[in-house]
């Protein structure tokens, strides 16, 4: 260890910093959880697998269901019924939209909240306050300023707009799946939810309001990140790492997907 | 126990159950109770209020009650689609009483579905209030 660097070790944490240049040189972190569904799950009658795996977690555990499914139509050599697929991936369509609103604007969203900002990045603050959201007529924010306080966790504007979509989005998801984020009605082989004319309208009716919350998110999404490469330099290098990304296969086209 | 009511006393599909007319395949809107429904004998309140805004659920909505408010889940009421031990009883003993009684709500359902006689075109008018006291 030289006298301009300093090391930091915790369980799953590295750093390495540069002070002399003020800069992190080197920074790793890593988390490992031990679920132990591929244990427990041995012995047990393989078509509980769906019920069971969702409470892998709160959050996107409908996901695992899924999985478990597609799993066990592949091992069993059986598929979902048509309509039971789009059922299927209309419940997963609003999982994600669901997923993607909730770490957004209420979870990352409290990293760039007024109260947070004002404490970390004093500067950073002000000049928020003093920057016109190039997109205010998209979503009505003046300032970026504006923005920052309106994600301020359970008293700012935008954070409890959010807060009240993913409400909107586990509804959808509860639609088509019935349980959010345990579904009840998923099972190998299809899915036990009763296709009418009213489930697909009481979904669009919802899916209708969320597309118009995204004309307004996207483009302040926009303002406030574009905002923050700008005020802090370097910050495009956050979370830099190697790639490593794996989809599961969600959204099977039934036309396309037999499950073998 | 904090909720007193059985899943099955709130449930929609209930009504089947008493007509003795069971789904023997999932996606049906009867009674799951064959097709491992625990929820005559769980305690949640799920069937009455739904998942969230009375939306979603378990049993009403199509997915088997696996018991997952009840102590010992989910060891105890493994495996969750087959037929609950007892279910086999109770649901068999509601069958032949389930069926005379589904048999004459149809007819007296078919007897309700009729347009009554004085009700019918022309300058007449006609009713079939008839009152009995006062």
């Amino acid at each position: 260890m030289g006298s301009h660097h300093a090391h930091r070790r915790k369980p799953g944490v590295f750093t390495k910093i540069d002070f002399a240049n003020r800069q992190v040189a080197e920074y790793y972190s890593t988390s490992s959880v031990f679920r132990g569904y591929s244990v427990f799950m041995q012995g047990k009658d393989p078509r509980d697998a769906p019920f069971i795996t969702s409470r892998i977690c709160g959050i996107c555990g409908d996901n695992h269901a899924t999985c478990a499914v597609y799993g066990q139509n592949m091992a069993f050599g059986i598929a979902t019924p048509e309509l039971g697929d789009w059922i299927i991936n209309l419940g997963e369509a609003a999982e994600y939209m669901f997923d993607h609103n909730l770490f957004q604007d209420n979870l990352v969203g409290v990293d760039y909240c007024e109260q947070m900002v004002k404490q970390t990045n004093p500067g950073v603050w002000s000049k928020a306050e003093n920057t016109l959201a190039p997109n205010s007529n998209a979503h009505g924010y003046r300032t970026i300023g504006d923005i920052v306080w309106a994600l301020n966790p359970f008293t700012g504007e935008y954070y409890r707009e959010a807060l009240q979509m993913s409400r909107l989005t586990r509804e959808m998801f509860c639609l088509m799946e019935g349980r959010h984020v345990h579904p009840s009605t998923l099972y190998a082989g299809g899915t036990g939810t009763v296709p009418r004319m009213q489930l697909f309208t009481d979904y669009l009716v919802r899916l209708t309001k969320y597309a118009e919350y995204m004309k307004k998110a996207v483009p302040l999404h926009d303002d406030l990140f574009n905002f923050f490469y700008e005020a802090l330099p370097g910050y495009e290098q956050v979370g830099r790492r190697r790639v490593l990304m794996g989809c599961w296969g969600s959204w099977n086209d039934p036309m396309k997907c037999d499950c073998t | 126990m904090a909720i007193r009511k059985t899943v099955h006393e709130g449930c929609d599909r209930a009504g089947y159950y008493e007509q003795g007319d069971f789904a023997h395949e999932y996606g049906s809107p009867k009674c799951l109770v064959k097709i491992g429904c625990w929820g005559p004998v769980v305690n949640c309140n799920v069937t009455k209020r739904g998942w969230m805004r009375g939306i979603g659920g378990c049993p009403n909505v199509g997915g088997i009650c696996i018991a997952c408010t009840m102590p010992g889940f989910p060891d105890k009421f493994m495996p969750f689609m087959d037929e609950p031990p007892g279910a086999h009883l109770s649901a068999g003993g509601i069958g032949g009483y389930g069926k005379v009684i589904r048999t004459l709500r149809a007819v007296t359902n078919n007897t309700a579905n009729k347009e009554p006689k004085w009700r019918h075109t022309g300058r007449q008018l006609s009713t079939g209030y008839q009152p009995k006291t006062y």
